[in-house]
């Protein structure tokens, strides 16, 4: 349990998650209050990772649902194991030739019980039995459709399932809730609202080194230095998909594996594809490279950062 | 901790009165008043608040220690701010309703981008009206006064009204035509409803219901249970030109579309664009399309220069497409073409659109008059990439459209 703002801060720096104080604040409300907490902002900002680390620092699973397009209660709640149930009921079958009788309510209601239940993320997340509260982390729901949405938003409110054939299943401990969007939809309103509500930016240059630092030991600082000032200024560039934390790691973990402690050129170029992932995203920034090489007297826009 | 005792809160007083500051510590219950208040105030600016998120926030702040700024801050906005984009509006709120002029230093918000000052967002943000009627519910009021009229047989838009140019329309026409329009989109509820029926085919097999209707058998698959397609929402995005006249026949198209969209509970993602490209779908839930384009306009710096389709679609295309467009999206521009931006953009772009959407139509005004014909150099570009060029100019061309949306979904 975190017991307040202070020591959630400090746990997440020492799982290496620079957290700024008001993601700590949200963090340690949604666990006080027992309410989802809602992470939106750019893809690769980090907000599936504040879930990995809480599960982390927390001790416990982290149990995770995927959302898409078309993700229904089948795949995120519960499915009955059918073939099991048939097996099952061959048995029974047979069993009765041979003289041994079952009743079909007893086939029922075996093949009707928990052991039949195949169980999926938020089924599993309601009924842990450990004493600390697992996290449940639904990535992305943006990407999943509004049924999903309404349904979800039914499962957060009161922690509970119905299964028609076994009954309602409450969760003992209620599971630490973090929803990520990347906000390209609009969530539905109610399910904002039943959140806590945190948006997480691109981080400053100060928190990308801070964070490289932690996370890539091996990098120089002066190259950390370089690369965090040229991740700046690309996310200022007109880009397909501008590069996020991950991306600005990838490409640390390349250059260290490359023995490279200074950029130049040649070496971007090599390791180009880390942090760009579109062929048009690369030309643009190989002009805005050679111009500005051009307007600086060959002086590399790297050092201007 | 003696810095911490002087902080005060700043009353604003409703008759303009000099605020009056109070020790925040002094009394529990005044401090109630005062979160109350807080709530009141977010809430004329725009700021939607459930009952239970102003309790949740009261509950919250039993945890922190309110006399730290950047926590009580944090706590609010995280408990009552749900929209990116009302942040700024909450950060004015916050500065001018709690004085924490004498609060340490080092408590300073530090994200950069949430850090906008109360002057700043002021600037951008001019105060809203509180009778702001959501664009749903007076669609929806509409829709009803509607059904009553419909039943009336004598009410029907007139021929002479349904050819009658938008543009001629006087003001205090407007209303007329907003009724018309739900009159139309009700009608259109009823070809709807018909398709359901159409549609019921044993489409995919149903393993769950068919081993549950099998179990009587002993588990031999005797009985087959089958499900189909649900009904075919149609999924509409809108890219409308906010320039110069553009501007009214945009709006009638969102009246237009929007109820459409209740008969048909399809999605309709509204986006606005002049020189860039603004998303106004939720804004759109909360007012309707002439105080949205107020409260869009205060924020976009070049909002008359001119058009520019192609960098608006290419805002589009890399920011939104990927989550707003799957294979059964109609997109819909409505433009009269008149392109000031790269003819070079606007080709690439009209050109990944294609590729993304089921169906692109372009809505142009100037179509409707015979003698059109699409020469600018706009029009040129975007038209080989169009699946349909229809006019939008009078009811008659929105009752046109609404056949073709049905005829294509």
């Amino acid at each position: 349990m975190l017991k307040s703002i202070d020591e959630v801060q400090s746990a997440m720096e020492q799982a290496k998650y620079i957290c700024e104080r008001p993601l700590a604040t949200s963090i340690y409300l949604a666990q006080a209050l027992g309410k989802p907490l809602l992470l939106e902002g750019e893809a690769g900002v980090g907000k599936t990772e504040v879930a990995k680390v809480i599960a982390e620092i927390l001790n416990t699973k982290l149990i995770r649902l995927q959302c898409y397009d078309g993700l229904d209660s089948s795949h995120a709640l519960y499915e009955w194991n059918y073939p099991k149930q048939i097996l099952a009921i061959k048995i029974a079958q047979a069993q009765g030739e041979t003289g041994c009788a079952v009743k079909d309510s007893d086939i029922e209601k075996t093949i009707f019980s928990e052991k039949f239940l195949l169980t999926r993320p938020l089924l599993e997340a309601i009924t842990s039995d450990s004493d600390v509260p697992v996290v449940l982390l639904i990535d992305e729901i943006d990407r999943s459709d509004e049924e999903f949405e309404a349904f979800l938003l039914e499962v957060l409110s009161d922690f509970q399932i119905t299964i028609p054939e076994i009954g309602t299943i409450k969760a003992k401990v209620l599971p630490y809730v973090i929803v990520t969007s990347n906000g390209t939809r609009e969530l539905h309103d109610a399910l904002k609202r039943r959140c806590l509500y945190h948006w997480i930016d691109y981080p400053t240059f100060e928190k990308e080194l801070n964070i490289m630092l932690k996370k890539v030991p091996e990098v120089q600082r002066g190259l950390a230095q370089q690369v965090c000032a040229l991740m700046q200024k690309i996310r200022t560039m007109d880009l397909l998909k501008s590069p996020g934390i991950a991306e600005t790691l990838d490409w640390a973990q390349a250059l260290v594996a490359l023995n490279k402690e200074a950029l130049d050129e040649e070496t971007i170029e090599q390791t180009l594809g880390c942090i760009m992932k579109y062929r048009e995203d690369m030309e643009k920034f190989r002009q805005l490279f050679r111009a500005t090489s051009e307007t600086c007297g060959g002086c590399s826009p790297i050092n201007i950062g | 901790m003696g810095v911490r005792q002087s902080i005060s809160v700043n009353i604003m007083n409703e008759n303009g009165a000099p605020p009056v500051k109070k020790k925040i510590c002094e009394n529990a219950s005044l401090f109630f008043q005062h979160f109350i208040n807080f709530c009141r105030e977010l809430k004329k600016e725009g700021i939607k608040l459930t009952l239970r998120q102003e309790i949740d926030a009261m509950r919250a702040l039993n945890f922190i220690d309110v006399l730290k700024f950047a926590d009580f801050y944090a706590t609010l906005r995280t408990n009552l701010v749900s929209y990116h984009d009302d942040m700024p509006v909450f950060d004015r709120v916050f500065y001018s309703y709690w004085d924490f002029a004498e609060k340490e230093q080092t408590d300073q918000p530090i994200d950069g981008q949430e850090k906008t000052s109360p002057k700043e967002s002021s600037a951008n943000l001019e105060k809203q009206k509180v009778d702001e009627i959501p664009l749903g519910d007076s669609a929806k009021d509409n829709a009803e006064e509607n059904l009553e009229e419909s039943e009336a047989p004598t009410y029907s838009p007139a021929e002479r009204l349904k050819a009658k140019d938008f543009s001629d329309f006087g003001d205090e026409d407007l209303e007329m035509i907003k009724k018309a329009i739900a009159m139309i989109t009700q009608r259109m509820k009823v070809r709807e409803s018909r398709r359901k029926k159409a549609s019921r085919k044993k489409d995919f097999f149903d393993l769950r219901r068919t081993l549950r209707k099998n179990l009587r058998f002993g588990g031999d698959i005797i009985d087959l249970a089958w499900k189909t397609r649900r009904i075919n929402r149609t999924h509409i995005v809108l890219l409308c030109d906010v320039s110069g006249s553009m501007e009214r026949y945009s709006r009638f198209l969102i009246q237009f579309l929007y109820g459409l969209q209740q008969r048909t509970q399809g999605k309709v993602e509204t986006f606005v664009f002049s020189t860039r490209l603004t998303r106004i779908t939720h804004i759109l839930h909360r007012m309707n399309f002439e105080k949205a384009l107020a409260k869009i306009s205060q924020t976009v710096v070049d909002w008359s220069g001119g058009t520019k389709i192609g960098e608006s679609m290419k805002i589009f295309n890399r920011k939104y497409s990927p989550s707003v467009i799957d294979r059964k999206t109609i997109v819909m521009i409505i433009s009269d073409g008149w392109d000031r931006g790269d003819e070079i953009t606007l080709r690439e772009e009209m050109e990944r659109l294609r590729q993304n959407a089921y169906h692109v139509i372009w809505l142009n005004p100037l179509l409707g008059s015979s003698s059109y014909e699409p020469s600018c150099k706009g029009m040129v570009t975007a038209l080989p990439y169009v699946d349909q060029f229809l006019p939008i100019n009078n009811l008659n061309s929105l009752i046109d459209l609404g056949q073709t949306i049905y005829r294509i979904s």
